[in-house]
């Protein structure tokens, strides 16, 4: 496999690593376009930024508005999506939900990648008994499932959308944890880290500025995978009526009450479900085309 | 040569041991050697002998674990680095010792321009602004032959070839002005134009700051064009210390023989390359006697049973060989073996 991927590719390879910043950048995502999939990606992620954003401008309806009047219409030429069991619009709360929950996502991952990698290069630059201290909790946290870990964060701290974030994050803590460190050990091998110790340079600059900078690719890759799971990890848990509560427009939570409807009215639960599919496909596959486009050498 | 005062570097009964899986590997096994300034000194031996991790040890850089310094002392202006504090010892790296590397290719950051690596070391020790660093990594890049070094210290660390990323770091290295360098093998990743140029610069860098220089080699042709004196190392041992030209003129260890004989010669039509038969011993497993006894075509009974020590065998010379002491009884000599 890597042997034929060499032989398909190594001039992009090259072209990833070498030439000045710009045109590095250029390269990166000339990489990136040239994978449709990622592209598709990229797309999908964006149109759900630009809902999250623009949200106030392109509902139709308020998402709390209640219109008992018309509640349960399949989907219409005033109503896109249909309307909930209490009248609301659909289409107005799943633009609204857009920004709960990528919301959270992007919180979530960011919580769990901030404190992964501090523990990761720790780790990965100490070594000995502080590795060994930091790893071993990581495993212990990785040895629950991860959405009971977050069950047990959420029943300690309440049900909020706050509490799922810190639950979600907390469980995406070991995994960045863990390939933080891996790529760490990799990096302080080299000679560079070496000359600059040579030149007297302390452990916090060695680690901020000669070792965090060179990890940073596996970082961003599994941050964008992390956030396909965080919303859906957040989806699960609102779903399950732990996280963000009714009526707010979260789409664990429009699942949770189409649910009651599912024969009657399947559209109620059919959009935001559809929404988080294709929201979460939409980070996969975008991660997977990232992690091509750094490192066209593992490309399958 | 000129008449020299105090050392500024004194090597005592260095000992540096690797622990690992296999058992304990004496890398450095007690070696002693002195610098004074402005002196060049050369540390040559093959590939394992503990050349390197010599150098390593006198900075403290020795990957630990698995390494780490058993025993002796390395005095530096009348301190012993050995016993230093961690914080002590990194205002001395790069500040007053400076170290260059084997491989420019990867001794550079591959992220960070490279006139930010020098400032790097400026702002650390002279505390320097970011804009006085700077200008001063322009001027050393100037200062090692680097032509446009404006518009060099801007690039990233690739966009240079590998003689460039030498000059670099050895821009790094003496842009505090240091008083000793230790160049691990400076250019032996170069092709040969580029090894000359860098040595001359080197030499020519030494004059002008006046530091102490440790070649480290393999390269006897290096050594022949830059040392002022060279110790011989063996299995983590010094087993000849001498003056350059007495060490090429009448070499007194059997391996430093064996090395000068194994270069290939000029005027002579050689179908085949001498080598030195056998290989070194496992740094696991040391003989009793002299490490080098079983490669040796003038070993006898006591060579290998118990270790010669590194005795003066004249003013200049020290030499780790029982042939040169009066337990030497020179019976294959005489039996005409050699």
């Amino acid at each position: 496999m890597t042997v034929q991927a060499k032989t398909e590719q190594p001039k992009m390879a090259v072209k990833t690593l070498i030439g000045p910043k710009e045109s590095r950048i250029k390269d990166f995502l000339s990489i990136l376009i040239q994978n449709k999939a990622a592209l598709v990606g990229a797309i999908i992620i964006i149109v759900y930024l630009l809902m999250a954003v623009f949200a106030p401008l392109l509902a139709p309806y308020s998402p709390y508005e209640i219109d008992l009047e018309n509640k349960l219409t399949p989907p219409s030429a005033e109503h896109w999506m249909g309307t909930d069991d209490k009248g609301r619009d659909i289409l107005s709360r799943i633009l609204y939900g857009s920004r709960l929950s990528m919301g959270v996502g992007f919180a979530a991952v960011l919580f769990g990648a901030f404190f992964g990698i501090i523990f990761g290069l720790v780790a990965g630059y100490y070594g000995k008994w502080v590795d060994t201290i930091i790893m071993r909790m990581m495993d212990v946290m990785l040895a629950f499932p991860g959405i009971l870990l977050a069950l047990a964060i959420i029943a300690a701290l309440g049900p909020s959308l706050i509490n799922v974030t810190i639950a979600v994050g907390a469980f995406s803590v070991p995994l960045f944890a863990r390939i933080v460190r891996g790529s760490t050990l990799e990096v302080k091998r080299l000679e560079y880290i070496d000359a600059i110790r040579s030149l007297g340079a302390t452990d916090f600059v060695i680690i901020s500025k000669h070792i965090f900078p060179n990890i940073l690719s596996p970082i961003i890759v599994q941050g964008t995978l992390r956030l396909a799971t965080a919303i859906l990890s957040a989806a699960g848990l609102s779903f399950l009526g732990l996280g963000a509560q009714p009526p707010s427009p979260e789409w664990g939570t429009m699942l949770s009450s189409g649910r009651d409807f599912l024969f009657s009215a399947p559209y109620i639960a059919l959009f935001p479900g559809l929404a988080i599919s294709i929201l979460v496909l939409g980070f996969n596959i975008f991660g997977d085309g990232l992690r091509d486009a750094f490192d066209p050498r593992m490309k399958k | 040569m000129k008449e020299r005062n105090k050392p500024i570097l004194e090597v005592k009964g260095l000992k540096t041991l690797f622990t690992t899986k296999r058992g304990v590997s004496k890398a450095v096994d007690g070696i002693d050697f002195t610098l004074h300034k402005g002196e060049t000194l050369g540390i040559v031996g093959e590939s394992g002998c503990g050349k390197s991790m010599t150098s390593l040890s006198i900075l403290r850089l020795i990957p630990s674990p698995p390494g780490k310094i058993a025993g002796g002392s390395v005095y530096f202006k009348g301190k012993d680095l050995v016993t230093m504090s961690e914080d002590e010892m990194r205002k001395i790296r790069g500040n007053e010792i400076s170290m260059i590397f084997q491989e420019p290719m990867t001794s550079l950051n591959p992220v960070i321009p490279v006139g930010e690596q020098i400032a790097e070391a400026l702002r650390l020790h002279q505390k320097m602004g970011k804009k006085a660093a700077w200008d001063k990594s322009v001027e050393m890049l100037k200062l090692v032959g680097i032509p446009s070094p404006e518009k060099r210290a801007k690039q990233e660390p690739f966009q240079l070839s590998g003689g460039m990323r030498q000059r670099v770091m050895i821009a790094m290295a003496l842009a505090c002005t240091p008083e000793i360098l230790i160049a691990d093998e400076p250019t032996t990743a170069l092709d040969v134009t580029i090894q000359a140029q860098i040595l001359e610069l080197i030499k020519d860098l030494q004059t002008k700051i006046g530091m102490g220089v440790i070649m480290i080699t393999h390269d006897l042709g290096v050594v022949a064009e830059t040392c002022d004196k060279v110790a011989v190392m063996y299995a983590g041992n010094i087993v000849e210390h001498a003056s350059t030209e007495q060490i090429f003129a009448d070499p007194k260890h059997p391996y430093t023989q064996g090395l000068l004989n194994s270069l290939p010669k000029i005027h002579e039509d050689q179908d085949e390359l001498i080598t030195i038969d056998g290989s070194v011993p496992s740094p696991y497993n040391m003989p009793a006697g002299c490490r080098f006894a079983s490669r040796c075509p003038y070993a006898e009974d006591i060579c290998a049973t118990h270790q010669p020590d590194l005795i003066s065998h004249s003013e200049d010379v020290k030499v780790r060989c029982w042939k040169y002491t009066d337990k030497w009884t020179g019976k294959r000599d005489k039996e005409g073996v050699v």
